[in-house]
């Protein structure tokens, strides 16, 4: 038994892991996410959790803000971003870097990488320098580049895109290892190439650099870092008793200058190495971590069980709550009776239902009037990179093939005046909105944009897909199609 | 250096360059994956890059360095020495917490309000609905997709 508990005493994971733990839990509190391939749709989404979490990951409840903010950053030429940078103020005011230390998903897969048992690189000059990267990302990846391409009408968050391993992570590997996905491994190509290879690295380093996205990458620690001086919580520096003894930067594993800096993350491994006892963890006034023995420590036992017990409550609500099962849905509808040899359905191989849409020009497109063309179905929406990407190959394309039907749909999740963003381009597309989302639903359009479809001549589907298509893939599925 | 402590060293080396191999087996895997996908799409644009097949046939190599990986892991960890609580060195009387300086206090303040009153007009200009449409969505390309 004494054995047991000196090994416990040991072993016991420390207060700001089972903090790590718990947050990275309460963010992904949608587990069934993971059973079923797909992510969590309800309106709490639109809060932003404070650490860095994708929200393409099939268990994410919540919005991650580095990703909010690009594309707040990508749609301000239509909408200024008061909601992302208010919340992200909001954040770097109260909590600062303690976010990174204590909340962070990523921040705590590094640490677990770091824990392998290699060789260590020590922190040095080169890895102060080298914390800069990450204020160098923040302005080009996520202000700069997604700013300039706002005016050119074509939203891309940068950092998304190429660099974040929490997106490849827990987003992209996270859906495509659910056997239902298994058909979007047609999407993957160099990108998915890039940036798994990008994630390797980071992995990689992480093992021998203590937390190396962290300190070198991240410009969600960056901007928290602009305001971690002013933040409420963290760990403080009381300079009147301070004798510059160098303790706390010889025990801190970031590369910090001083305690409570932009580099600091509040860890809290400096407060009990200080032979001074001048740094203490504080909320404003409060001492949340004081190491004075006897009444306050018996006072700060009995508030910890009991944020401990409302803490608990929490997550056991949130694990409940986002993990019931969905209500019955509505008996499907049943199959039209097909009155050729096709099933009907949405289905590679089964004929697509009949439908139609009032276009934006005032015509209406019927799908039966169109019966011997070829038929392209492209779903894009204004505030989706890829889908204002490749509408240039559709109309190329409709120019090249007069005798193609085309129609360019805009899903239901609309975010600005789809006219108003229409009339400032050249298109020459048919186009029209899918207000209530039911001809997506038809189509079978999930929660990937784009997604294409293409029918033959009679109305057959032929391919039904998410993720951006290239002019060789049209004109090869036009071929098949004709 | 004692003949424990000699036995570890070689082992977090060992685990080291295990790590480092199996990093570049997986990069050179993928790398690998892409160049043969990217010449069958120039045939057929519709070519399937990363299909289960092609995978599978990349999979040896770094499933034998994992396995090696795996050994060294032990190994590494056996030859921890065990862990014992570290007792905090000595340190002075902790004094009272400090309080903020005014000018802090009011430059804090400020920007809290601040803070407050743009997610508040976030909110009636529909900022809050278009970051549900965006995080209720997957947009491919920014997850790495494609």
């Amino acid at each position: 038994m004494d054995k047991l508990k000196s090994w416990w005493s040991a072993h016991r994971p420390s207060t700001r892991r089972l903090v790590q733990l718990y947050t990275a839990l309460l963010y992904n509190a949608h587990l069934k996410g993971f059973a079923e391939g797909e992510i969590y749709r309800g309106g709490v989404k639109g809060l932003c959790v404070p650490g860095l979490n994708c929200y393409s990951c099939p268990a994410a409840v919540g919005a991650c803000p580095l990703g909010a903010l690009q594309n707040a950053v990508a749609a301000s030429a239509s909408r200024p971003a008061f909601y992302v940078v208010g919340v992200l103020l909001l954040f770097g005011l109260t909590l600062g870097r303690v976010i990174c230390g204590w909340a962070c998903p990523m921040g705590l897969l590094q640490e677990l990488l770091h824990k392998l048992p290699t060789p260590k690189l020590k922190k040095s000059r080169l890895t102060r320098a080298l914390s800069w990267v990450k204020y160098g990302l923040l302005a080009l990846l996520v202000i700069a580049v997604p700013l300039y391409y706002a005016f050119r009408r074509t939203p891309l968050p940068a950092f998304c895109k190429y660099i974040c391993p929490a997106g490849t992570l827990e987003g992209a590997l996270g859906l495509l290892l659910h056997p239902a996905n298994g058909d979007k491994l047609g999407l993957l190509g160099p990108l998915f190439s890039n940036k798994l290879i990008v994630l390797l690295l980071i992995a990689l380093a992480c093992v021998f650099l203590y937390r190396a996205f962290c300190r070198f990458l991240c410009p969600l620690g960056a901007l928290y870092g602009l305001m971690t001086r002013l933040a409420l919580l963290g760990v403080k520096l009381d300079a009147g008793r301070c004798t510059d003894c160098g303790v706390c930067r010889a025990v801190c594993p970031m590369d910090i200058r001083r305690v409570g800096d932009r580099e600091c993350i509040s860890c809290g491994k400096c407060v009990s190495r200080c032979p001074e006892a001048a740094i203490r963890f504080q909320a404003g006034k409060i001492v949340l971590h004081d190491l004075a023995p006897g009444a306050a420590a018996k006072r700060n036992t009995k508030n910890r069980i009991l944020a401990g017990a409302l803490a608990l409550a929490l997550l056991a609500g949130a694990l409940v709550g986002f993990n019931l099962p969905a209500a019955s849905r509505e008996a499907s509808e049943p199959a039209e009776t097909a009155s050729q040899s096709e099933a009907v359905g949405n289905a590679v191989g089964e004929r697509l239902p009949d439908f139609s849409v009032a276009m934006m020009d005032g015509t209406e497109f019927r799908l039966s009037d169109h019966r011997g063309q070829p038929v392209l179905l492209n779903v894009w929406a204004t505030w989706c990179g890829p889908c204002v990407k490749e509408l240039p190959y559709f109309a190329d394309f409709a120019r090249a093939h007069p005798d193609a039907a085309l129609l360019a749909l805009h899903g239901s999740l609309i975010t600005e005046d789809v006219a108003a963003w229409l009339a400032g381009t050249d298109y020459g597309l048919p186009f029209a909105v899918d207000a209530d989302g039911s001809l997506s639903k038809l189509l079978g359009v999930g929660s990937m944009l784009p997604h294409t479809l293409v029918l033959d001549g009679r109305g057959v589907v032929i391919y039904n897909a998410p993720g951006s298509v290239t002019p060789e893939l049209l004109e090869q599925l036009y071929q098949k199609a004709k | 250096m004692s003949r424990p402590s000699r036995f570890r060293r070689g082992a977090e080396l060992a685990l080291g360059a295990l790590t480092t191999a199996l990093a570049a087996a997986l990069i050179w895997a993928v790398l690998d994956l892409y160049l043969a996908g990217r010449a069958l799409r120039e045939t057929d644009p519709a070519a399937v890059i990363y299909s289960r097949e092609a995978v599978a046939a990349r999979l040896p190599l770094p499933l034998l360095l994992l396995g090696l990986w795996l050994g060294a892991l032990v190994l590494a960890l056996a030859a921890r020495p065990g862990k014992r609580p570290r007792p905090a060195p000595a340190q002075a009387a902790p004094a009272q917490a400090k309080a903020p300086s005014r000018r802090e206090a009011l430059l804090r303040g400020g920007l809290l309000g601040l803070a407050l009153l743009l997610v508040l007009l976030g909110v009636l200009n529909g900022g809050l609905r278009d970051v549900l449409i965006k995080a209720a969505n997957i947009c491919t390309e920014c997850i790495g997709l494609g």
